[in-house]
């Protein structure tokens, strides 16, 4: 075929800007480490990409409200454990108080020392949790849940469940209810402390004693239902880090280059850019002109 | 008998011609790099011969005459070219169109829409979780800012480009009415030198490089006429006739691919045109899916914040501005926080009741996030955005591939006919050497007339 001499200069620059556009392409491949930067470059790839991502933050945020959740839980722990070593130390006051050997003198002390435990009660029952709410108080999460005119306790708050979202469908209630726990023991607290005042040793014995039991079985009934969810707050804790790992790893598998790969590739657009600079740099030397004598 | 002066005759007049052909080349060998040139070739014939009489009649050559300066071309490649160049001006104008589309989303990452929303949503799911922390509300204003900004500076850039589309329709349709008088005018030319007996070769030549631009431009079938002239048309609209130039229609519906006049509607079905119209129209489609983004989430979210109470109070806020029913939504235009919630993240509402610990509202506005929506045809937000970015980059790729394909087509026809048409310095060099060898011997053979008939001369002595 007859080359023209403009075809010939247009196909020597054409074929260098391909090969130098290959070059480039594949350059920024591996600098970037990426494989997808644009959606053309993989259309379904990136709805898929963008869809993982999506999961991914959604796991990334449940993550994050499980560390909510067990900031919350933790304090609602730590504040029943606490009240039920209180209740116990009034349980070991009731059955020396219940002994015929202690004396009123005794008894009136001990009615001391629950006094003493029934503020100390108090203010546990008002614990704030890791963000200044106050852990027992339902949903009234600014108002100090209990107040105590005299020997009476007033709940303030409400006995609504504060939930943490875990899951796509899945939210966790993070407090105990409170009530009529809290009132309820300050009440058996106020009854053994009146017996031991009064010195009714049967009322003691008889009523407190108990009293004091069935309120230890409670708090350790909600002590075993956190550690619970605890425990669930591990699994999914686990699940979700190993879900954002798979999840991370498939973006990856989607917008990332295998890297020895696109080394390669990159290395033979180089030797491609080459040889088209090679050959137009002889084609362009190359003339009739040159082998003319001119005469 | 022949004049004694035959043979001077004959020989200055090779000595012309072989001047002209040296002419030629030189021409050719200027116009090397001329976009559109067409080499042209001198085509040499015998003179008639002159009967003499030197004891019997015979005939006597009178030597070399230029038959004609030709340009060589293919007409079938060219017609080839014109409709290569139609296609070539579609696709290359709506791949460069999607290209710029496609940055404006920014996808995948962490600037676009999508990231935006997830953590949209995630701020959400943080406030229910924990409605007594400070920040988290701050973090739900600032997340419901950065959305809504994203889908409004996305559907502004998307203006912009369709203003910057439609300002480039106007001149596009500038210039086919200036290409349409150009060709006009060379054909005025074309026809009163081919009616004095010339070939203007070089003005044929500027008029196939403008039919070739408007070719680029718009659909173009070409009538060439007995007297040299050719006739321009696009579709069933004339551009140009043998009155000259038709006036180009300057109203155009990007829906319709057509453009009109008060004498009619025709359709545009091709070239760069074509493509900006396409074009047009694939903006509206993106900007009709960010406003139905930013309504759809204006109502849903506005519809759970509204029942809700906020610390201060107040109920019935919304949280992203939205107008009164029944008036209709504004769309990504104006999308942005409502007002109060701009102001102060404490209008913010996370329950119905108002309760500080109560973050049940705002868990239910963090679960729009997994509800498929009527209104974006069943689908999730970020199934709809996705789809949205998927459709973008689709049409981007598809358009790249068309466009390089028919560039790869082009080529091919533009090498074709540079094979035929385009100069070969080497060509010419050694035409010019022929030429120049020529010429000497013609001058060669005259110098011998010229001593032959001075012999002559000197033969008679006074």
């Amino acid at each position: 075929m007859r080359i023209s001499t403009a075809y010939q200069y247009s196909t020597y620059t054409s074929d260098i800007q391909r090969a130098q556009e290959s070059m480039v392409n594949a350059g920024e491949q591996v600098s970037t480490g990426k494989r997808v930067t644009k959606p053309s470059d993989d259309p379904l790839g990136t709805s898929r990409s963008l869809t993982l991502r999506s999961y991914k933050a959604a796991t990334e945020q449940y993550q994050s409200n499980l560390n909510v959740a067990k900031g919350y839980l933790g304090y609602t722990e730590d504040a029943i454990g606490s009240t039920y070593d209180l209740v116990k130390s009034a349980y070991s006051l009731a059955v020396q108080g219940a002994n015929s050997a202690t004396d009123q003198t005794g008894r009136a002390a001990m009615a001391q020392q629950i006094t003493d435990l029934q503020s100390r009660l108090v203010s546990l029952a008002n614990t704030r949790g890791p963000s200044g709410q106050y852990i027992f108080s339902g949903q009234q999460a600014n108002t100090q849940p209990y107040t105590v005119s005299g020997s009476t306790i007033t709940y303030n708050g409400d006995s609504n469940p504060v939930y943490v979202q875990v899951g796509q469908n899945d939210v966790m209630q993070v407090n105990s209810i409170p009530e009529p726990m809290f009132s309820d023991i300050y009440n058996k607290l106020e009854t053994l402390k009146n017996n031991l005042n009064g010195g009714n040793v049967g009322a003691i014995s008889g009523v407190s004693i108990n009293d004091m039991q069935s309120a230890m079985q409670t708090l350790s009934a909600e002590r075993g239902n956190i550690g619970g969810k605890l425990q669930k707050i591990d699994d999914y804790t686990s699940q979700y880090t190993k879900r954002v790992d798979d999840l991370t790893t498939g973006i990856s598998d989607i917008e990332d280059v295998d890297i020895s790969q696109a080394i390669v590739s990159y290395q033979q657009a180089q030797n491609a850019y080459q040889a088209a600079l090679n050959v137009a740099s002889k084609g362009f030397q190359l003339s009739l002109m040159d082998f003319i004598q001119n005469g | 008998m022949p004049s004694p002066f035959h043979g001077i005759d004959l020989t200055s007049n090779a000595l012309r011609s072989f001047q002209r052909a040296l002419d030629v080349t030189g021409h050719n060998i200027a116009n090397v790099n001329t976009p559109g040139y067409t080499r042209q070739t001198v085509q040499f014939a015998d003179t008639e011969p002159s009967l003499f009489y030197q004891g019997g009649v015979y005939s006597l050559g009178n030597g070399v005459r230029i038959s004609s300066i030709d340009r060589i071309r293919d007409n079938f490649l060219a017609q080839r070219s014109l409709g290569a160049a139609s296609d070539t001006g579609k696709f290359s104008t709506m791949a460069n169109s999607m290209s710029n589309i496609q940055t404006l989303f920014a996808e995948p990452g962490g600037s676009g829409i999508s990231d935006a929303m997830d953590k949209f949503f995630g701020a959400w799911s943080s406030l229910s979780a924990d409605p007594t922390e400070p920040s988290a509300k701050m973090q739900v204003q600032q997340a419901g800012s950065t959305l809504a900004s994203r889908v409004q500076n996305t559907y502004m850039s998307l203006k912009d480009q369709l203003q910057n589309t439609s300002d480039t329709i106007t001149s596009t349709l500038k210039q086919v009415s200036d290409l349409s008088k150009q060709i006009a005018d060379l054909n005025g030319q074309i026809r009163q030198k081919q009616a004095e007996g010339a070939t203007p070769n070089d003005l044929m030549d500027q008029r196939d490089q403008a039919l070739q631009t408007l070719g680029g431009i718009v659909n173009v079938t070409t009538y060439p006429q007995t007297d040299g002239s050719v006739n321009v048309f696009m579709g069933n609209l004339t551009l140009v006739d043998s009155a000259g130039a038709v006036a180009t229609p300057m109203t155009y519906n990007t829906a319709t691919n057509q453009i009109s006049d008060s004498t009619g509607t025709y359709d545009v079905g091709s070239g760069s045109l074509r493509g900006l119209f396409e074009s047009a129209e694939q903006i509206k489609t993106y900007q009709g899916n960010l406003d139905t983004l930013a309504n759809t989430l204006r109502t849903t979210v506005n519809s759970i914040h509204m029942t809700g109470t906020n610390s201060l109070g107040n109920t019935g806020v919304k949280f992203f501005n939205d107008v009164t029913p029944p008036a209709t939504q504004t769309g990504a235009i104006d999308f942005a926080l409502d007002p109060a919630v701009a102001a102060n993240p404490q209008a913010i509402a996370t329950s119905a009741t108002g309760a500080a610990g109560d973050g049940g509202l705002a868990l239910s506005i963090s679960q729009l996030q997994d509800q498929p929506n009527a209104a974006l045809g069943n689908v999730t937000f970020a199934r709809y955005f996705a789809n949205v970015v998927s459709d973008v980059g689709s049409q981007t790729n598809y358009w790249q591939n068309q466009s390089t394909t028919q560039q790869a087509v082009t080529d091919q026809i533009n090498q074709q006919i540079q094979s035929v048409s385009g100069v070969s310095l080497d060509d010419e060099m050694s035409n010019m050497l022929k030429f120049q060898r020529s010429y000497q011997a013609a001058a060669k053979a005259l110098s011998i007339f010229d001593q032959v008939t001075q012999d002559l001369i000197n033969m008679v002595q006074p």
